[in-house]
């Protein structure tokens, strides 16, 4: 299954798919502050701790998360390795590659895994919305917090997109294995190959989408997730929830200890 | 003078649901893809469309509901010229509904009771509505079970049901569909006509067009036959008129249905007529038993 239905299948049958898309929204957001400003490496783990754990419990399995999660950490591990070459005076490691003298620091490295853990940490908080929250609810609540239409409905099609993006390149790529397209000497040549037939296969197939999405009079809406409640009482709604006395118990005591921390 | 051709206009339109006059398009401005096509389909009425592939079947449905602009032409969509402003192709796109050959580019919402209101959202209806409008149509396409599935889920068949379902939630009075039974399985086709045809039988005022490179399906399943061939359509009618015509059949690529091909051969043999041509394998059948083994 692609990734796509993984992650539009996880958005539809987790646990937490019933709990109001602000408050998820107002969640993640308001921890992503936090961790965007604590000092303490503590206080992000245990962020990261907490997302994941409660994006894992919601349904997602343990191994696509890990999955996931690897995605941002092949970018952010270079870039860190070359922080902790350029920051700071006290060397942790020092080494020569070819006449030339290189030497970790401890500061740049401490910089380096801060900087690490409060991307992470952030990706965190992003996981757990997107894979909480069904697009159209997403949209839903764009609109309700005045987003301009324009901003929804291109994160309607920015989103479908990338998907038929993703499943156009895994579909000339397997055509492309099962003609030894990549053995050693041609690779170059086939990922040329393989990005231009991407484009024009996902042009048409965004072609198709768009006269089926107007055959069929889209003006920017998505049916709410709400319209399947075949009980309506179920669909009432509550300013204040349980849930949302949670979160908000959560982010204050994340508060405290980010204030009382930089504090002392 | 002029009251007799008022009543025999309103005879036609009635009669006429869609008619297409002197229809020309290209793509790219160089070559055309339709060529001063005419065509008309008939209220209640289940229409073929057969022609092989890039006669230009596709871009002529797409024409029927505004998705494309004729270069040169007219359409006429029960009585009303088509016209291109935002207004009249809303209006004409709930009355014409069509379903795309891949149910994937056309599914676009995770959940089917979600796919299937995209329409009626769109036209504005209130939820109340909407709801009304979903159940309705899982209810005529016989597929109330799949209401919460996932699409991704479905099999190829179920996609296309949930497809046609989306199509019918906008309650068009004429139903389009493109290459309906390809990528499916012999028992899923078979299933797919099974639904279009009692979905007729609950609607009269209900036509169907359906373009295929199928001549067996074209001649088992549908009322008038068109061939239509590089641009243009070369004959229409009665099945057995236009698929067993030999020319058409072989200047389009197409091949006769197999029923019709024995019939022709049992007809060179038998001595008397042999009655009407058969539709199906139990038709000819009885013409055999009746004209060879008697």
């Amino acid at each position: 299954m692609s990734l796509h239905h993984t992650l539009e299948g996880y958005t539809v049958s987790n646990k937490l798919v019933n709990i109001r898309t602000g408050d998820k929204i107002f969640f993640s957001i308001f921890t992503l502050i936090i961790a965007v400003y604590t000092q303490s490496l503590f206080l992000l783990l245990l962020i990261l701790f907490t997302m994941s754990c409660i994006t894992i419990w919601s349904g997602v399995r343990i191994k696509h998360y890990l999955e996931l999660m690897t995605i941002p950490l092949t970018f952010l591990l270079p870039s860190i390795l070359v922080l902790a070459f350029l920051r700071g005076s006290e060397p942790v490691l020092t080494f020569s590659i070819i006449g030339m003298h290189l030497a970790m620091m401890r500061e740049g490295l401490e910089l380096g895994a801060l900087l690490m853990m409060r991307s992470m940490t952030g990706i965190s908080c992003l996981f757990f919305l997107i894979m909480t929250t069904p697009i159209a609810e997403m949209l839903d609540t764009m609109k309700k917090f005045r987003m301009p239409e324009i901003v929804v409905e291109l994160s309607f099609m920015v989103y479908k997109l990338i998907f038929v993006l993703i499943e156009e390149m895994e579909s000339t790529k397997k055509a492309q294995d099962a003609r030894l397209g990549y053995l050693r000497g041609n690779r170059i040549k086939s990922l040329s190959l393989l990005l231009s037939a991407m484009l024009v296969r996902s042009l048409e197939k965004a072609q198709n989408m768009e006269r089926a999405l107007e055959a069929r009079c889209y003006a920017g809406k998505m049916p709410s997730l709400k319209l399947g409640i075949k009980n309506e009482s179920e669909n009432k709604v509550h300013i204040i929830s349980p849930s949302l006395i949670l979160m908000i118990l959560f982010d204050a005591c994340l508060l405290v200890m980010a204030v009382g921390g930089s504090v002392i | 003078m002029r009251a007799h051709k008022d009543e025999e206009d309103i005879k036609r339109d009635a009669e006429n649901m869609v008619e297409v006059q002197d229809l020309w398009f290209s793509y790219d401005k160089k070559k055309w893809v339709l060529k001063g096509v005419d065509m008309k389909l008939k209220r209640g009425d289940k229409t073929a469309l057969v022609g092989s592939t890039g006669a230009g079947k596709t871009t002529l449905l797409l024409h029927l509901n505004g998705l494309l602009t004729p270069d040169k032409g007219k359409i006429n969509i029960s009585g009303t010229f088509l016209s291109y402003n935002k207004k009249a192709l809303t209006e004409v796109r709930k009355r014409v509904g069509i379903v795309f050959q891949n149910p994937n580019d056309q599914i676009v919402a995770p959940i089917v009771f979600q796919d299937v209101a995209l329409g009626p959202v769109n036209l504005g209806l209130t939820e109340g509505e909407v709801k009304e409008r979903v159940k309705r149509a899982l209810n005529e396409i016989n597929i109330e079970d799949l209401r919460d599935r996932k699409a991704h889920e479905l099999s190829e068949g179920e996609k296309k049901k949930v497809a046609i379902a989306g199509v019918l939630a906008m309650e068009p009075n004429i139903l389009v569909l493109d290459e309906p039974t390809s990528g499916l399985d012999p028992e899923s086709s078979e299933d797919l006509l099974n639904t279009i045809d009692s979905l007729c039988e609950q609607n009269d005022n209900m036509s169907v067009l359906a373009a295929t490179h199928d001549v067996e399906l074209a001649y088992e399943w549908a009322d008038r036959v068109m061939v239509m061939r590089e641009g243009e359509i070369v004959k229409s009618g009665e099945p057995y008129a236009v698929l067993g015509d030999e020319a058409v059949i072989k200047s389009s690529r197409l091949a006769m249905p197999r029923v019709l091909k024995i019939y022709k051969g049992i007809e060179m043999m038998a001595s008397e007529n042999p009655g009407m041509p058969p539709k199906s394998v139990e038709e000819l059948l009885k013409v055999m038993r009746d004209n060879l083994w008697r």
